[in-house]
């Protein structure tokens, strides 16, 4: 059998738009930082950042945002991505204020932070608000996490799985639990106060 | 699937409604971001130290951003939870508290100086100031108590806005000259609720003054911190003597002199930053500065509370136990008083 010789590789190779350079083409931190600051924020609150603590956590999401938005493939949506960043950086605040001190950080937060510019807002802030993420801050990481994107993010089954890196099945009975412990520790508060603040 | 309880989905009915950042919020945070992100693009450690004098950023925060770039701690898909226990915090700096707050005890130390080479203004040492006057204003006379008491609780179940609106207004309205503000501002001490409903409809223009002035040290605005009411009285007294005025003495100069808010916010904020840098010994010394300056504060719930957190980090259960009895008495209702129980086992 005559050999052939492999053919040249084509001069220019032809090349597709991955997924990938589509999103970088699209995104600047800038950009990102104007659509989704408030999702950031938010979650970062709702996932347990404390008040004092919030500036701080937000500016080190954006920083690594800034960091990873090269890698960023688009596989998923962007906010998922976000997701994901917000809650290792509020997980990694929220071990470190474990380690390091005997009052909690929700115990500082209760106060409410009077040193940011706003603090006057802030001393108003409304009190359903605080209830809100003080019981949040009863369930567990797990929970609070599927909690927050299911019933506060109003996000589907499917994106959920694709932010938590987690089985359909296991979102939906996770997502149970989420509620049911919810509601306890809600019954829990008004068995202390008697009232729904 | 089980479903919330309505209560459950009023709170977050609630929650989606009020919660999110202020424009301020996405502004501070974007002045912060802006120099850290250059960083970055720069990949110049060296560039961004200089940034912060003109930005305002602090320099821990550029350095921590810094410190991000040098060390790879991230993995390259980031959110991927099989990496979830790798240690962010291994690449950060002992952080330096918000600028505002370095401001604050920037101010608080200038002050410090200044009023220690000043005479007219007490030093705040703050143990000077324990001998001069206890916590909380006990050194008032029982009539200025008793009202206090009842304007205190009067005012409990108001938001602390509130509270400070209406305390500031009611030592506003004791002075004769102080007449009622332009646009009909008027204060109303004795009813909360209205004085509540007016602020927060001026909320506007009054928090972007506070957000301005807050956001300036204090030696910037005034040289020093002001002087105690008491000072300033006991001080026109010796002058009273010294020079004999001719004329009747002046009773406004030994009223009280409403201290503005944001000088109150200052003080406690930089005693709650304190407690958050692990100082509970300097949170202390800040609570007892608060309670001399402000010693009818609006925020006195405020600095009860941050006083003890403070004595429980120090581990004075004793002295914790009487600040929370003090608390309880005063707002039983507080639900503060549960975590705090739990969290200092008292």
């Amino acid at each position: 059998m005559r050999s052939t010789a492999l053919p040249a590789p084509p001069a220019a190779t032809l090349h597709w738009p991955s997924q990938r350079e589509d999103a970088q083409a699209a995104l600047r931190v800038e950009d990102v930082y104007e659509a989704h600051f408030d999702f950031v924020w938010r979650t970062a609150r709702r996932l347990g950042a404390p008040d004092l603590q919030i500036d701080d956590v937000v500016q080190e999401v954006f920083v690594v945002v800034q960091r990873r938005l090269a890698d960023f493939e688009g596989r998923s949506e962007l906010k998922t991505w976000l997701f994901g960043i917000t809650r290792r950086v509020v997980r990694a605040h929220l071990r470190k204020n474990a380690r390091h001190k005997r009052v909690t950080p929700d115990d500082i937060a209760e106060l409410a932070d009077l040193t940011t510019p706003d603090a006057e807002a802030r001393v108003s802030a409304d009190e359903h608000t605080r209830l809100l993420y003080a019981l949040l801050a009863e369930l567990d990481e797990e929970k609070r996490e599927v909690f927050v994107l299911s019933e506060l993010e109003e996000l589907s089954g499917p994106a959920i799985a694709d932010a938590l890196d987690l089985h359909i099945s296991n979102v939906y009975a996770r997502v149970r639990s989420a509620r049911l412990a919810f509601d306890a520790a809600l019954k829990r508060y008004r068995a202390r106060t008697g009232r729904l603040r | 699937m089980s479903e919330l309880s309505p209560e459950a989905r009023a709170l977050i009915a609630r929650e989606r409604e009020r919660s999110g950042p202020t424009r301020a919020d996405r502004a501070r945070l974007r002045a912060r971001l802006d120099p850290a992100w250059a960083a970055l693009r720069a990949g110049q450690t060296g560039a961004v130290a200089a940034t912060p004098a003109r930005s305002g950023l602090p320099l821990s925060r550029v350095l921590l951003s810094a410190a991000m770039l040098s060390l790879s701690l991230l993995p390259r898909e980031a959110p991927h939870p099989a990496a979830d226990d790798q240690p962010f915090e291994q690449a950060q700096q002992p952080t330096a508290p918000g600028g505002h707050t370095d401001s604050a005890l920037a101010a608080l130390a200038d002050s410090t100086a200044h009023a220690t080479a000043e005479p007219t203004a007490p030093a705040p040492g703050v143990k000077a100031f324990s001998e001069r006057a206890p916590i909380d204003g006990h050194s008032h006379g029982d009539a200025e108590r008793q009202q206090l008491h009842a304007t205190r609780n009067a005012l409990a179940k108001a938001p602390a806005l509130a509270r400070a609106r209406a305390v500031h207004a009611r030592h506003a309205s004791t002075d004769a000259s102080n007449a009622p503000e332009a646009g009909g501002r008027e204060m109303r001490a004795t009813d909360p609720s209205e004085t509540a409903a007016t602020e927060l409809s001026a909320a506007t223009d009054s928090s972007k003054t506070a957000a301005l002035r807050a956001a300036q040290p204090l030696a910037a605005r005034g040289a020093q911190p002001r002087a105690h009411p008491a000072t300033t009285a006991s001080s026109a007294k010796d002058q009273s003597t010294s020079d004999a005025p001719s004329e009747a003495p002046d009773l406004r100069a030994k009223a009280f002199i409403p201290e503005a808010i944001d000088d109150e916010l200052s003080w406690l904020g930089a005693a709650q930053e304190a407690l958050r840098r692990h100082e509970p010994t300097r949170a202390l010394q800040l609570v007892q500065e608060h309670a001399f300056r402000f010693p009818r504060g609006a925020l006195a719930q405020e600095r009860r509370a941050v006083q003890l957190l403070a004595l429980c980090e120090l581990q004075r259960k004793q002295a914790a136990r009487a600040v929370l009895r003090e608390i309880e008495q005063r707002t039983p209702s507080s639900p503060l008083i549960v975590g705090i129980r739990r969290s200092c086992g008292l």
